[in-house]
C-alpha cells in the first residue's frame, strides 16, 4: 500500500450553463487553461509530465485528438504522448482510471488526467444522405448530369439533427436519458416532491460550500477578449422557491412525468484535471498528495435503467476491498437526475434488488449527510466529459481536509454502465 | 581566395557543388569571409573578376546564384562603405559600376536563377534583383528587405529602380519606403520572387524547377509577373502617369507625417522610384546613383549608421557583456497586473514565453487581463496572427491572486507599487521559493536595486529591469545590476530583454538610473522657459518641430505630474541644486491636475484632443520680459544643453558604458530624434565649446546648473564625446 497511486492535486474551471458565457470557448481551450493552472498551482514542472489523458464525450470535429492539442498548448514536452478517452458520461472518470493503470505500471509516470466538455459547441449535423449526394455531384461531368444531380436533393436531406440531443439518446431503445429516469421514478415510486426536495437541498449545499469550492476552481478569463473573469460556478441558485419549482412542467413525459428541468442536472461547459503519480514519486518531488486510489471499476447494467449504474459499481468496488458503506466518510454520486439518485438509494438498501443482481451483501443506503455534502450536478451542472474528474477531485479534496478516511466517487453512464473510484484520504 | 566561387557542375548536393567540367549548371556561390555574407568592397571586387569568367563556359543551361552559408544569402552592404563615403563623385561612379555589374547577372546568354535561403537584405536583395529570376526558400529564417531608408539612404545598387520595374510602383514603395523585412511567402506573393520552394532538400527542388523553367526560357515566370501586374487597379495606378502621380502624392503625405520632413531619404527614394516607373533604364539608374551619392555623404546617414551600430550592439550583445541565457522552457512570472506588468506580459506572450500574471487585487488583475486580451486580439484582427496562433498565444497565459507557477519560472518580474517596503516584502515572500535557475527582476524606475536586494538570501539573483511605458511600443530596457548582483543574473536579464525584442542597456544603480536622470533636466528647463514668459504650447511646438515625438509639457502630462514631481524630488535630494524645481509642478499636483490621467494638467484633455490649460496662472518673471521673443533655435538649445551636461556626468560616473550606448538609450527611451545621431553625437557636431558657452550663459541667467568639469575639460581640449569610440 505504501507506493499506491495518488491524486496529488486537481483544478477545474468554473462550470457554466451551456449557451452562456463559455459558448465561444472551444473544449481544448477550457482544458488547457485548467491544465496550465494546475501545473502552476501544484508546482510541477511541465517537463515532468509523462502523458496527458483527456476524457471528452463530444469531440469537436476539428480536433481528432483534443488531448494532444491540450498537451502541446499546456507546454508539456513534445515527447510526452496524449490520448483522448470516451466512456460517455464517465469519460473524465475513465481518464483518471486509465491514468491510474498507467502509473501502476510505471513507477515514475506523472499523468495529467481529467475531462472537458463544451456542450454549447456540439455541432448541428446534416443527414448523411446530404453528404453522399454532394459527393456524387462533385463527380458529375456534363451539364445534364449536374442538373439531375441537383434534382436528387430533397428537403429531408437538409433537416439538421441536433448533436446534443443525439448524444443524450440511448442508441438501443431510442429513449432520452430523461426517459430512463422517469422509468426509475415509476419503478421505485419516487414522488415529484421528494425529487424537488432533493434538488433544492443540492443547491443549498452548493451555495453553502462556495468558499470550499474555491479550493478546486481556477478563475477563468474568457479568451480572446479576456474581459470577463469567472471565479464561480454559474448554476447554484441562492433562492429556490419550492412552490415555483413544484409548478414546473415535466420535461420528458409531459403528461404523467415527474422529471423536470429543475430536478435534473444542467447542460454545462467546463473542464477538470487532476495530477496522478505514485506516492513515492510525489514525495520525491516534494508534493503533498490529497488521496490514494484504492480501487476503481466499471460495470454494465440495463441500458433502460442506466441510472442505477452507481449501485452496481459501488457494490463491486466494496466487495473487492472488504469495506462497507458504513466505512465511507463521503460519497460523491453524480446527480444526473434527482429521481435517479433517490432510486440508487432505494436500490442500495433493497435486499431483493441485491439478491437479483447477485451482490454478496446488501450495501445499504448512503447516510444523507455523507452524500454529496457540497451539492452535486443538479446545482453545479454536468459537462458530461468533465463530471467524472470533478467528483473524483472533490472527493479527494474533502477526504484530505477530513484528515483521511475512505470515500467513493461514482456515476451512472448512458447506455447502461456504472463507474466507481474508491479513494483513501491522505492527511498532511 | 575569391569570395565568389564559379563551379560548373551536373548537380547540387551541398553548399559548394561538386565540380564537373561537362555539367549543365554554372554555380556562382557567394562565400564571403564574414559569417553573414556581408557585401564588402572586396566581395564586389571578387564578383567583378568572377563574372568575367562566366563567358568561358559554353553549353550550360543556366547560371545559379546561391550562398554557401546556412542562414544567410547576404546580410547587406558593409556599413564601412557608408561610413567612409565622403566624396559624392566617387560614390556616384562606384554605384553606377555596381548597378551595371548586378545588371550583368541577368544578361548572360542563359537565364540566371538566384536561390535565396536565409537573410537577404539591402545590397543582397539588389544583387538578387539583378538576376533574371529569384527562387525563395520558405524557411522561417528567410527574410527579404531593403532597409536602406532606415540608414538614411536609398537602395543605390540598382534596387530602387529594378524593384519598381519588377513589381510596379505601389508594391515597390511598400518595400523601399518601410524597409520592412518580409518573409518568403510575402516576397513570392508580391512577385519579388518568381517561385517558392520548401526548405527540406531545397537544392534538389530548385534544380528540378530550374531544369523546367530554363528550357521554356523563363516563359512561365514572366507570364506570372505579367499576371501579377494585370488587373484594373494595377493598370490604372501603376500604368498611367496620372495614377503614379497620385500614388506618389499620397506616399509623400505619409512620409511627411512620419518624419516631419526631417529625413530626406524616403522622399528621395520615392522620387527615384516614381522616375523608375516610366523612364529609360540607364537614366533611371543614373538618377538613383546621383541621389544616393548625395544622401550617403550627408551627416544624417552617418548619424543613423552610428545609431544602428549601437542598436546592434545592444540587441546582439558585446563579448564583454555578462553571459547568461534564457531557455525556451523558462516561463515568466509577473507580479502586479498594472500598466507595466500587463504590458510586459503581453509582449512576452507574443514572443512565445509562458507567463503567469499575479495581482493581489482581482480588480487590477481583471484590468490587466483585459488589456492583454485587447493587445493580442488586435493583432489577430489586423491579420498579424492566425486564429490558432491567437488562441495558442493566449493559452500560454495563466493568472490568479496567489503566488504560483514558480516551478518553471526563469524570471520573476515584480511590477508592484514603487515603495521600498512593498518591494522588499515581495522579495522576502518569494526568496525561499525562487527556483535556482530563476532571477528576480524588479521593474523600478527610481528605487535602488542595491537597497532592494540588501539582506535577501537570493540577493545575487536580484536585478533591476526598467521597462518604459507603454511597454509594447518602447524598445528600451535599462538593466540595473545591484552591488550584489551576479554577472550570470545580469546576463540572464539581458537575454530576457532580448527575447522580448527589446534593446537592453546596462545602467549603474544610481538615482534615476540613466534615462530619467538625463531627461529630467530637459523638463526642468522647459518649466524655466515657461516661467520666463515663453508660451508653453509654443515650447512644445518647437520641440516637436525639432523632431522629438512630443514637447516637454505634453510629455509631463502623459507621464503624470505626480510621477514627475516624485522623480524630480528623488534626483534633487540625490544630486542637489541642479535639480532644483519651482513650485509650479507641485502646486498643480495639489490642485489635482495630474495630467492626462486626471484630464487636466498643462493641457486640458478631451479624448485624443488637448488644448493648453488657460486656467494655469504662471507667475512670470518680470525682468525677463523679452524672453517671449526667443528664437526657436534658442529654445531648443535651452532645452537640450542641460541634458548634455547631465549625460556628461553620467559618463564620468560610469552610469553607462559609453557615449554610443547613451545615445541609443536616449533615442529608444525618449524618442530623441535619431537623425541627429543621439544626444551626444549631436552635441559633438555642434561643438562642445558652443554648448559650454550656452550653459554658462544660462547659469548666469538663473539656471542653478553649472557645467560639470568633465564637459569643461573636454570642450577646452577640443575633444568630442565620440572620439576614439
Amino acid at each position: 500500500m505504501s507506493d499506491s497511486v495518488v491524486i496529488v492535486a486537481g483544478r477545474r474551471t468554473p462550470f457554466v450553463r451551456a449557451g452562456e458565457d463559455l459558448r465561444e470557448v472551444p473544449v481544448d481551450v477550457l482544458a488547457t487553461a485548467c491544465s496550465r493552472d494546475l501545473l502552476d498551482v501544484s508546482g510541477v514542472d511541465p517537463s515532468e509530465v509523462s502523458e496527458l489523458i483527456l476524457g471528452c464525450c463530444a469531440q469537436p470535429p476539428d480536433r481528432a485528438n483534443p488531448a494532444r492539442v491540450v498537451s502541446l498548448r499546456s507546454g508539456l514536452p513534445l515527447s510526452s504522448p496524449a490520448h483522448t478517452v470516451a466512456r460517455n458520461c464517465a469519460s473524465g472518470m475513465q481518464a483518471i482510471v486509465s491514468g491510474e493503470l498507467r502509473v501502476a505500471r510505471d513507477k515514475d509516470a506523472v499523468i495529467l488526467a481529467g475531462g472537458a466538455e463544451s456542450m454549447s459547441r456540439i455541432p448541428l449535423l446534416f443527414p448523411t444522405s446530404f453528404g453522399f449526394k454532394l459527393a456524387s455531384l462533385s463527380k458529375t461531368k456534363t451539364l445534364s448530369e449536374k442538373i439531375s444531380g441537383w434534382l436528387k436533393f430533397k428537403w429531408s436531406d437538409l433537416k439538421p439533427r441536433i448533436g446534443l440531443l443525439e448524444g443524450l439518446r440511448d442508441p438501443f431503445s431510442g429513449e432520452m436519458m430523461g426517459d430512463t429516469a422517469e422509468r426509475l421514478a415509476r419503478e421505485w415510486n419516487i414522488s415529484r416532491e421528494s425529487q424537488d426536495q432533493y434538488s433544492i437541498e443540492s443547491h443549498r449545499r452548493a451555495i453553502a460550500a462556495r468558499q470550499d469550492l474555491q479550493n478546486e476552481i481556477s478563475a477563468f478569463s474568457i479568451p480572446p477578449h479576456m474581459d470577463q473573469y469567472l471565479t464561480e460556478d454559474i448554476g447554484p441558485r441562492e433562492k429556490m422557491d419550492p412552490a415555483k419549482i413544484g409548478r414546473m412542467k415535466p420535461y420528458f413525459d409531459r403528461k404523467m412525468g415527474t422529471v423536470t428541468v429543475a430536478n435534473s442536472c444542467g447542460i454545462t461547459d467546463g473542464a477538470a484535471m487532476v495530477l496522478l503519480m505514485r506516492e513515492e514519486r510525489a514525495k520525491a518531488l516534494g508534493l503533498q498528495p490529497l488521496a490514494r486510489i484504492v480501487k476503481s471499476d466499471f460495470v454494465g447494467c440495463d441500458p433502460l435503467r442506466m441510472g442505477l449504474g452507481p449501485v452496481h459499481a459501488m457494490a463491486k468496488v466494496l466487495a473487492n476491498t472488504d469495506l462497507t458503506v458504513a466505512d465511507l466518510e463521503c460519497v460523491e454520486l453524480n446527480e444526473a437526475f434527482a429521481a435517479q439518485v433517490l432510486a440508487c438509494q432505494e436500490a442500495l438498501s433493497s435486499t431483493s434488488y441485491s439478491r437479483k443482481a447477485g451482490f454478496a451483501t446488501t450495501p445499504g443506503a448512503i447516510p444523507e449527510d455523507k452524500l454529496n455534502p457540497e451539492g452535486g450536478a443538479i446545482a453545479l451542472g454536468h459537462p458530461v466529459g468533465a463530471s467524472g474528474a470533478r467528483i473524483a477531485l472533490s472527493l479527494a479534496r474533502k477526504l484530505h481536509s477530513n484528515g483521511g478516511g475512505y470515500g467513493i466517487a461514482t456515476m451512472c453512464i448512458g447506455g447502461g454502465q456504472g463507474g466507481a473510484v474508491l479513494l483513501e484520504g491522505v492527511s498532511s | 581566395m575569391s569570395q565568389w566561387k564559379l563551379i560548373r557542375s551536373s548537380g547540387w548536393d551541398g553548399p559548394i557543388p561538386k565540380e564537373d567540367p561537362k555539367g549543365r549548371w554554372l554555380h556562382l556561390v557567394f562565400d564571403a569571409e564574414s559569417a553573414g555574407n556581408v557585401l564588402s568592397l572586396s566581395v564586389l571586387e571578387d564578383l567583378r573578376t568572377t563574372l568575367t569568367r562566366v563567358v568561358e563556359h559554353d553549353g550550360i543551361q543556366a547560371v545559379i546564384v546561391s550562398s554557401a552559408k546556412d542562414d544567410y544569402f547576404c546580410s547587406g552592404a558593409d556599413l564601412e562603405i557608408i561610413e567612409s563615403a565622403d566624396n559624392p563623385d566617387d560614390v556616384f561612379r562606384q554605384c553606377r559600376e555596381v548597378q551595371d555589374m548586378f545588371g550583368l547577372l541577368g544578361g548572360f546568354h542563359v537565364p540566371s536563377f538566384c536561390v535565396i535561403n536565409g537573410v537577404c537584405l539591402g545590397g543582397g536583395l539588389e544583387l538578387a534583383l539583378g538576376c533574371s529570376s529569384r527562387i525563395v526558400v520558405n524557411s522561417p529564417k528567410t527574410r527579404l528587405g531593403l532597409p536602406e531608408v532606415n540608414l538614411g539612404i536609398l537602395p543605390g545598387f540598382g534596387g530602387t529602380v529594378r524593384m519598381t520595374r519588377l513589381v510596379g510602383l505601389r508594391k515597390a514603395l511598400s518595400w523601399i519606403l518601410t524597409g520592412a523585412r518580409m518573409p518568403a511567402k510575402a516576397a513570392f506573393k508580391q512577385g519579388v520572387a518568381d517561385a517558392m520552394i520548401a526548405p527540406e532538400g531545397f537544392r534538389q527542388s530548385a534544380l528540378k524547377l530550374i531544369d523546367q523553367k530554363s528550357q521554356s526560357q523563363m516563359k512561365a515566370f514572366s507570364k506570372r509577373r505579367q499576371q501579377l501586374k494585370s488587373g484594373f487597379l494595377n493598370k490604372i495606378v501603376d500604368g498611367t502617369p496620372f495614377g503614379r502621380n497620385y500614388v506618389s502624392k499620397e506616399a509623400l503625405k505619409g512620409i511627411r507625417k512620419k518624419t516631419a520632413g526631417k529625413l530626406p531619404a524616403p522622399e528621395k527614394a520615392l522620387e527615384v522610384a516614381v522616375n523608375a516607373a516610366s523612364g529609360k533604364l540607364s537614366a533611371c539608374l543614373e538618377k538613383e546613383a546621383l541621389e544616393i551619392s548625395k544622401l550617403v555623404t550627408g551627416s544624417i546617414s552617418k548619424n543613423l549608421v552610428h545609431i544602428f551600430k549601437n542598436s546592434e550592439r545592444a540587441r546582439r550583445g558585446d563579448v564583454s557583456d555578462p553571459q547568461g541565457d534564457w531557455s525556451d522552457s523558462d516561463s515568466l512570472v509577473v507580479l502586479g497586473a498594472g500598466t507595466m506588468g500587463s504590458g510586459v506580459a503581453s509582449v512576452a506572450l507574443q514572443k512565445g514565453v509562458a507567463v503567469r500574471l499575479r495581482d493581489i487585487s482581482v480588480e487590477s488583475l481583471k484590468k490587466g487581463l483585459s488589456y492583454i486580451g485587447k493587445q493580442i486580439h488586435q493583432r489577430f484582427r489586423k491579420k498579424r496572427m492566425s486564429r490558432e496562433q491567437r488562441d495558442e498565444t493566449l493559452s500560454r497565459l495563466t493568472y490568479g491572486k496567489e503566488l504560483h507557477g514558480l516551478a518553471s519560472a526563469g524570471c520573476v518580474l515584480e511590477a508592484v507599487v514603487e515603495r521600498m517596503d512593498v518591494k522588499q516584502s515581495v522579495l522576502a515572500d518569494l526568496s525561499s521559493r525562487l527556483p535556482d535557475k530563476a532571477i528576480f527582476a524588479t521593474n523600478t524606475s527610481a528605487l535602488s536595486v542595491t537597497l532592494i536586494q540588501e539582506g535577501s538570501p537570493v540577493a545575487d539573483r536580484v536585478v533591476g529591469l526598467h521597462f518604459f511605458n507603454p511597454v509594447p511600443l518602447m524598445p528600451l530596457v535599462e538593466v540595473i545590476p545591484g552591488e550584489q548582483t551576479s554577472p550570470e543574473s545580469v546576463g540572464k536579464a539581458l537575454a530576457l530583454a532580448r527575447k522580448l525584442g527589446k534593446y537592453p542597456v546596462i545602467a549603474k544603480d544610481s538615482p534615476g538610473f540613466l534615462v530619467n536622470r538625463v531627461l529630467t533636466p530637459y523638463l526642468l528647463a522647459a518649466s524655466r522657459l515657461l516661467l520666463n514668459g515663453v508660451p508653453g504650447a509654443h515650447i512644445d511646438e518647437v520641440a516637436r518641430r525639432h523632431g522629438l515625438p512630443m514637447g516637454p509639457f505634453r510629455l509631463m502630462d502623459e507621464v503624470g505630474l505626480d510621477v514627475g514631481v516624485e522623480v524630480q524630488q528623488t534626483l534633487h535630494s540625490a544630486f542637489g541644486n541642479r535639480y532644483q524645481a519651482s513650485h509650479l509642478l507641485s502646486d498643480m499636483v495639489q490642485r489635482g491636475w495630474l495630467g492626462k490621467k486626471s484630464g487636466v494638467g498643462f493641457y486640458r484633455h478631451r479624448g485624443s484632443l488637448a488644448s493648453w490649460n488657460n486656467e494655469l496662472q504662471i507667475p512670470t518673471n518680470s525682468k525677463n520680459g523679452n524672453s517671449a521673443k526667443l528664437s526657436a533655435e534658442h529654445i531648443v538649445h535651452a532645452l537640450i544643453d542641460p541634458m548634455v551636461d547631465e549625460a556628461s556626468r553620467c559618463l564620468a560616473e560610469g552610469v553607462v558604458s559609453d557615449a554610443g550606448m547613451l545615445d541609443l538609450a536616449m533615442i529608444m527611451g525618449t524618442g530623441f530624434p535619431p537623425h541627429l545621431g543621439g544626444l551626444l553625437k549631436d552635441a559633438d557636431q555642434q561643438g562642445l565649446n558652443h554648448v559650454l558657452d550656452r550653459l554658462e550663459k544660462a547659469h548666469g541667467a538663473g539656471d542653478p546648473r553649472t557645467p560639470c568639469p568633465q564637459l569643461i575639460q573636454r570642450a577646452e581640449n577640443g575633444r568630442s564625446f565620440h572620439e576614439g569610440s
